[in-house]
This record gives C-alpha cells, sequence and structure tokens, in this order.
C-alpha cells in the first residue's frame, strides 16, 4: 500500500511531463520541418544546372537543324548551276581566246560550253524569301567564288570582311559545322556550306544564322510564364554581354555585364552555407554558369553562358519566421506546464483520502464501517465505488470471523468431551477387534482345506472325462468296424451272386451237354450194334450232366440261402451301426457333461481359493485394524489435548477480529477470552450421541 | 415195332404234365427251340415251320392233337421224330432218358380214350419197378409213341396229302 501511495505522487510529475514532451517533439519536428524547406531553397543552383544542360540540349537540335538548311541550300542544283556559269563567264571574259578555242573543241562535255543566262542572286533571293516565311532565320548569306556576296545580304558582309572571319574561311574551306559566331554587332547560332560544282570545284558559299538573343528569349519565355520565376540566359565574353535573354529595360548590357563580373556578385548566408547571388536591378539572382567558345572575327574566344533565376522570398524572410516560432514555443511550454499542474491536482486531491484511510488501516484497528463519498461516473469514483465494496465485504467476513471463532471455541471444548468418549469406546472395540481376528484365522484354515478338497474333486472330474473319451473314441472306432465289416458283408452278396451267375452258366453247359448227350444216344441207336459203346459213354454223359444239374441247383438253393443270410447280416449291421451311432451320441453328451462338471468343480477350486486369499487378506486387515484400533487410542489421546489448543486459539482469533470496528453501536474492546460468548451455538447433543 | 428184340432203347419227353416215350430209333434228332415260322390256314395242332439243317420241318403241336389242356410254358427242346422219310419237330418241356425196357412191360391203350387218341397211340409202359430221372404227375406211366402209326394215323396224312408239307 506505502508503495502506492509514493508512486500516486508522481501522476502529477508525469502528466506535466507527458505535455512537456509532446510540445518538445512538436517543436523539433517543426524546426526539422523548416531547415528541410531551407535545404530544398539549397538546391537552387543545382536546379538550374540542370537547366542550363537542357536549353544546351535543344540549342543543339536547333543547330542540327540549321546545318541541314545550309547543306540544302548549298547542294540547289540551280544555284550550283548559276554560280558555275557566272565563274565562268567570268574566265572566259578574262581570257577570250582560250575560251574560243575551247568551244570549238568537238564533243566538249556539258558544263565546258558557254553557259546559258543564269542570276544566282535570283535565285537566292527567291530562296532567302521562301525559307524566311518557313523559319525567318536572322542570317542568310551566299558568297561566290570570290567571297562576294550573292544577292539580299545582312549588313557589313562584304567580301573583306568576311575574307576576315574564321568561321566564314572554315566553310569556303568545306568544312561543315555550327558554331556561336558574332558578326558586327551581333551574335548568332550559325552554320553554313560550301557550295561545288559537277567537278567538285567550290563555287560559293552558304551561311544559315538565328540571332542569339533571340534563342535565349524564347528559352526564358518558354520556362515559366511568370517573369519572376523563368529563367535568363546571357552569353558574356571578356565582360562584354554577347547575347542575353533580358530585355534592355531591366539591364542594359553594360549594367549586366558589370553585375555578372567577378568581383561584384554578393555573398549571403543561408542554412549556413555562404552563396553567391547577382544582384541586378535591385534584385537578387542565383545563378550557374559554364564556359564555351564564341567565334568572334578571325579567332574564337572563352565566353561564360550564365543561367540565372529571381530568388524567392524564403530565404529572405527566414529570420522573421524563426523567431515567433521560439517565442511561441516557449509560451506553450509554459501554458502547458501549468495546464499539467492544474489536471495533476484536480486527479490528486481526490486520493489524498484514500491514502489517508489506508494508512491508517496499515497502523492496524481501522473502522471498516467508513466508506467514501461517491459524486460521478470517472475514474476515481469507480476506485472509491470498488473500495466501498471491498469494505462491505471484509465487514461481512470479519463478523463472520468472529462468530467462527467463538463457535470455534465452543467445539473445541465439545470436541474435547466427544474425543474422550470415542477414547474408551476404542478400548472396547479393540478386544472386540481381537476377538474378531482370532476368529478369521479359524475361518481362513477351514476355507483353505475346502480349496485342496475341491482341487482333488476337479482332479477326479478330470480323470472321468478322460475316460469318458477314451470310451467314446473306442466306440467311433467298433462304429467303423461294423460299417467295414456291413461292407464286406455286402461285397460278400454281391460276389454270391455272380456265383449264381457263373452257375446259370455252368447248368445251361450241363443242359447242352445233357442234349448232345441224348443226341449222342440218338447217333448210337441210329447205329445199331456198333453204337452201342458209343451208348454207353453218351448215357454217362448224360448222367454226367445230370449230377451236374443238380449240382448247380443245389449251389443255388445253397447261394440264395447265402444271399438271404448276407442281407439279413447287412440289415443287421445297419442297426448296430445306429444303435453305435446313437451311443456315441450318449457318449458325447455324457462326456460334455462331464466337461461341464469338470469346470464347475475347477470353478470351485479356483473360488475356494480366492475366498482362501480373501479370508487372509481379511485376517490380515483385521490385524491391521487391531493396530489401527490402537493407534486410534493414541490418537483420541491426542485429540483431547488438541481440543482444548483449539479452544485457547479460538479465545485468541477472537480477541485479534475485536480490535476492528464492524458496526455502529460496538467499540473495538479486547479481552475477549475473558468474556463469555456472546452468540453461543446450540450444544451440540446429536452429535455426542452419534 | 421191331421184330426180334426183347427190350426197347427208349427216350422219354414231357409236355406239360404228360410224360412220353419214343423209339430211340424213331428220333432224328434233339434241338434247342429256335423261332416258329407260322403257316397260314393250318390246323391248330401245326405252330408251323422251322428250318433244320437246311430242311423245312413241320412243328406239331402233340398236346393239342392229342386234346390235351393248354400250356403255356416256354418248350425246353424240339424233338425231330422220324418215320422214313417223313420228319416232324414236337415242342417238348422236357428230354429225359429211359432206360432198357422189355418189349413184354408195353401195355396197351386203356379203353377209356377216344377213337381219335387211339390211332395216334402205341401203348402205355408203367414204370414203377424202373429207376426214372424225371418223373411227372402221371409219375409211373409213360405213353409210348410210335411214329409210324403218329404219321400214318388219318388226321397226320389228310395234313400230308392237302400240304405235303410233313415229309
Amino acid at each position: 500500500m506505502k508503495v502506492q501511495l509514493s508512486t500516486l505522487w508522481s501522476i502529477r510529475n508525469r502528466i506535466l511531463f507527458s505535455i512537456a514532451g509532446l510540445l518538445l517533439v512538436f517543436l523539433v519536428a517543426t524546426l526539422y520541418l523548416s531547415s528541410r524547406q531551407l535545404s530544398l531553397a539549397l538546391d537552387r543552383g543545382d536546379y538550374l544546372a540542370k537547366h542550363l544542360e537542357r536549353f544546351l540540349t535543344s540549342e543543339e537540335y536547333v543547330g542540327q537543324f540549321l546545318q541541314g538548311t545550309a547543306v540544302t541550300l548549298a547542294s540547289d542544283a540551280d544555284i550550283v548551276r548559276c554560280l558555275a556559269g557566272q565563274r565562268d563567264e567570268a574566265a572566259r571574259a578574262a581570257h577570250p581566246g582560250v575560251a574560243a578555242a575551247i568551244a570549238d573543241m568537238p564533243g566538249l562535255p556539258v558544263g565546258y560550253g558557254p553557259a546559258p543566262a543564269c542570276s544566282a542572286a535570283d535565285r537566292w533571293n527567291d530562296a532567302q524569301g521562301k525559307l524566311g516565311a518557313a523559319m525567318s532565320p536572322d542570317f542568310m548569306l551566299l558568297a561566290d567564288w570570290m567571297d562576294r556576296p550573292v544577292g539580299a545580304h545582312p549588313e557589313g558582309t562584304e567580301a573583306e570582311s568576311l575574307r576576315r572571319n574564321l568561321f566564314f574561311t572554315e566553310i569556303a574551306q568545306g568544312l561543315v559545322k555550327t558554331s556561336w559566331v558574332g558578326i558586327g554587332e551581333h551574335a548568332y547560332l550559325m552554320s553554313g556550306a560550301r557550295v561545288t560544282d559537277a567537278a567538285g570545284e567550290g563555287v560559293g558559299t552558304v551561311m544559315v544564322g538565328i540571332s542569339l538573343d533571340r534563342l535565349f528569349r524564347d528559352f526564358a519565355s518558354g520556362s515559366d510564364s511568370k517573369r519572376a520565376k523563368q529563367q535568363n540566359v546571357v552569353l558574356a565574353a571578356k565582360d562584354e554581354v554577347l547575347a542575353s535573354s533580358f530585355l534592355a529595360s531591366e539591364a542594359r548590357p553594360e549594367a549586366l555585364a558589370a553585375a555578372l563580373a567577378a568581383d561584384s556578385r554578393i555573398t549571403v548566408e543561408e542554412g549556413g552555407e555562404k552563396i553567391q547571388v547577382i544582384e541586378l536591378g535591385g534584385l537578387r539572382y542565383d545563378f550557374t554558369q559554364r564556359p564555351c567558345t564564341v567565334i568572334s572575327g578571325d579567332r574564337s574566344l572563352s565566353a561564360t553562358l550564365f543561367m540565372a533565376r529571381q530568388r524567392t522570398a524564403f530565404a529572405e524572410k527566414e529570420r522573421a519566421f524563426a523567431m515567433p516560432l521560439y517565442i511561441f514555443g516557449a509560451c506553450f511550454m509554459i501554458l502547458s506546464v501549468l495546464l499539467g499542474f492544474v489536471l495533476a491536482r484536480s486527479i490528486v486531491r481526490p486520493l489524498r483520502g484514500f491514502i489517508r484511510y489506508t494508512e491508517e488501516m496499515s497502523k492496524g484497528g481501522g473502522d471498516l464501517t467508513h466508506r467514501f463519498p461517491v459524486t460521478g461516473t470517472d475514474e476515481l469514483s469507480t476506485l472509491a465505488r470498488n473500495l466501498n465494496a471491498m469494505l462491505d465485504q471484509l465487514q461481512f467476513l470479519f463478523n463472520k470471523v468472529k462468530n467462527a471463532s467463538l463457535e470455534l471455541g465452543n467445539s473445541a471444548a465439545e470436541i474435547s468431551v466427544t474425543a474422550s468418549e470415542l477414547h474408551q469406546r476404542a478400548q472396547e472395540e479393540s478386544l472386540k477387534v481381537e476377538e474378531i481376528t482370532t476368529a478369521i484365522n479359524e475361518m481362513n484354515q477351514m476355507i483353505q482345506t475346502l480349496s485342496q478338497n475341491a482341487q482333488e474333486a476337479a482332479e477326479h472330474a478330470r480323470k472321468g472325462g478322460e475316460a469318458v473319451s477314451e470310451a467314446s473314441s473306442a466306440i467311433v472306432d467298433i462304429r467303423k468296424v461294423v460299417v467295414d465289416s456291413s461292407d464286406h458283408v455286402r461285397t460278400l452278396g454281391e460276389r454270391s451272386a455272380r456265383i449264381g451267375n457263373i452257375v446259370e452258366t455252368i447248368r445251361q453247359i450241363a443242359d447242352q451237354t445233357s442234349l448232345l448227350a441224348l443226341n449222342a444216344s440218338i447217333e448210337a441207336a441210329h447205329a445199331g450194334e456198333h453204337g452201342k459203346g458209343f451208348a454207353v459213354v453218351a448215357n454217362e454223359v448224360s448222367n454226367l450232366a445230370d449230377r451236374v444239374n443238380k449240382s448247380a441247383r443245389q449251389i443255388e438253393e445253397q447261394l440264395a440261402q447265402i444271399r438271404l443270410l448276407t442281407d439279413q447280416a447287412v440289415s443287421t449291421m445297419e442297426n448296430g451301426t445306429r444303435t453305435v451311432d446313437a451311443g456315441v451320441v450318449k457318449v458325447d453328451a455324457t462326456f460334455s457333461g462331464l466337461n461341464d462338471m469338470l469346470g464347475l468343480v475347477q470353478e470351485i477350486g479356483d473360488r475356494e481359493k480366492e475366498q482362501a486369499q480373501v479370508s487372509d487378506n481379511i485376517a490380515r486387515n483385521m490385524e491391521d485394524i487391531f493396530m489401527l484400533v490402537r493407534e486410534g487410542l493414541s490418537s483420541t489421546e491426542q485429540t483431547v489435548n488438541e481440543g482444548e489448543r483449539l479452544r485457547t486459539l479460538g479465545e485468541l482469533l477472537l480477541r485479534s477480529v475485536e480490535q476492528f470496528k464492524t458496526s455502529e453501536e460496538e467499540q473495538p474492546a479486547p479481552e475477549p477470552g475473558a468474556k463469555a460468548p456472546r452468540a453461543l451455538p446450540a450444544p451440540r447433543q446429536g452429535d455426542r450421541e452419534r | 415195332m421191331q421184330e426180334g428184340l426183347t427190350t426197347l432203347s427208349l427216350v422219354g419227353f414231357r409236355i406239360g404234365h404228360w410224360r412220353f416215350a419214343v423209339r430211340l430209333a424213331q428220333v432224328k434228332t434233339s434241338v434247342m427251340p429256335s423261332r416258329v415260322t407260322p403257316v397260314w390256314l393250318m390246323p391248330g395242332w401245326v405252330r408251323g415251320i422251322i428250318s433244320l439243317h437246311g430242311s423245312i420241318v413241320c412243328v406239331l403241336d402233340l398236346g393239342r392233337l392229342l386234346g390235351l389242356p393248354d400250356d403255356t410254358a416256354r418248350p425246353a427242346r424240339f424233338m425231330v421224330l422220324k418215320d422214313g422219310a417223313l420228319e416232324a419237330a414236337i415242342p417238348v418241356h422236357e428230354v429225359f432218358r429211359v432206360p432198357e425196357i422189355p418189349v413184354d412191360r408195353v401195355e396197351p391203350l386203356p379203353t377209356t380214350l377216344g377213337p381219335a387218341q387211339r390211332e395216334l397211340l402205341e401203348g402205355t409202359i408203367n414204370t414203377a419197378s424202373i429207376d426214372m430221372t424225371a418223373r411227372g404227375e402221371a409219375e409211373d406211366i409213360l405213353t409210348l409213341i410210335d411214329t409210324t402209326t403218329l404219321f400214318g394215323s388219318p388226321i397226320v396224312r389228310a395234313l400230308g396229302a392237302s400240304a405235303g408239307a410233313v415229309r
């Protein structure tokens, strides 16, 4: 409880720290974001460099286009023919004799004869008009083989000045290229090509260019709709501005050149970094620069290409932005601390009541009838409600404990009395148990004898069963023998039938013989006196046949007798078999009965064994019981003593519980041991009787 | 009847219960009974004909001829009797031997017999003192048949004249 009290104080601090911490996180995040914005601003130099690259790429495309135009013009057949014609005409005028001689040569190739009337100037002017309508180049020039301009041409491009120009001379020598070229007051993106005749000899030069001022201005106006955000391009060489996207009204070339000069640049500090800016007409410009080459006159100059953009307002107002942030931050900090303090106080104040009460409780002997006021539904009110409920429970519990300790004292006294009675009874029980044990031991011996007898009976029954089984198998054997004999007798009958057949055959033979003998007698009679001897033989044969016949008849009679007897024997044996079968069934029944009896006798034996075991166990258990009764005797003695001790403890418990106030009219009064029990429970006469 | 002989060599046969004897010399042979082919329009005592070693022999029912009661028992032998060229087979139920009998033992036929029987038979022999193997109902009396008398009787002769079947 003390630990909880100590942590209660830290709640206020925790709230304060939480609010302050949140504010700090907010400030840090704000500062981080603003510095990030700053770092974005610092990237402006790179940003301009990228745009400069973009400009140069588009400028290169324009240059290629110009180059294509120049080459196309230089290879125009009319221009080539006219310029070649003019050159040849001039040559013929200079050397008339040679010209006449050549003209007379037969088979002269085309172009060597006198040229037809042709005006290169007209042709060029026509082409210039058409090209101007299509792409309006700022510089177009066609020079003949003597470097003289043909047709319309820009000012200051006479033969002399052209011959002094490095770019022109390179083109006239056959080079095809595009460069930044300064001619007169202006600078151009210039491209050119040499005009050659069929023999490959130069007959003129073509040059086409676009003003760099115009190119720069177009790029700047295309970069943004607002002038202040446009990217300006400036080409400067040797403190002189050659071309610029700035209008004369914004900055004159001299002022621009002066501002671009390295020593006139201004250094500003932004986000801890020093940045150089250009100041022009009261405005500051971020810039990036890149070295390049410009052909001016008879040499090529080193120049610098600048890209400049007006600076944004953010960096200028950085200071003005940071200060209010800090001031507001500090104000919010103080305000939040105050707010946290009030909040913490409102939480902690109601807790004080709980703290005081729990302190009292922790010292011991508190008031359990006290209740905390419950005013709302917030967490503290819930806490108060729960504590009240807990106190209700405690009060109820303490009251119960008080009553229970009173009852405990009484019960202990009763236990003591009951225990002494129990002790007496246990002594009596001990004697009786001893007697029972002796009786059970005798019974056990009797059961053992019974079990042995049952086992012997089982053995006799088993032997009887075996004898019956043998008798049964002997009867079965007899039956087999009888059946076999019956078969034999039946076979005998069949054989005698066969003998009958044989006898019949004999009888037939005898009959035949008799006939033969008769016929022999007849023949002998026919022979007269000579046949007498033969007649005697025939008579004898006849006699023999008669005897055979007689014997055969006797045999037949005997056979009939035998058949009758065998039939009787078979029938008798069948009866015998049936009787034996009935005997087998009866013996089987006897055997099964004997088996059942054997099973029963064995079961009786087993049961007797189990009974013997059980009675043995009972005897042992009775001895155990005897021991337990003995132990019970000493236990009851101990119980009497413990009952006394329990009564003393109940008094002590009652005294302790009565230190707490649990009802309005009651005062915490010690010495409960001396007091008579206020709510003595009904005496447990029933229990004692039990 | 042959003259000069003191004894008679006889063979006996039985038809039903009646026993007869005939001289051995008048017997051609004795054969096992064979199938008898009945002959159309013959008197009742003629059973039919048989083939005996390729010859046609008439079968006479002696019992019926003598007017004895019919015996349906199957005959055991055919006794083939002859008288010269005449032959006839008689179905009999038994053949038995008769010992030599003195001629004087032949006695005349009893007077009670009708003339029809008299002309067919020769005489009777009392065999009471003679050892006999077979004895019938009239045990001691044998009726002696003479083929000459039998075949020469008017009734048989009439048959032979009408049909010429009896040889």
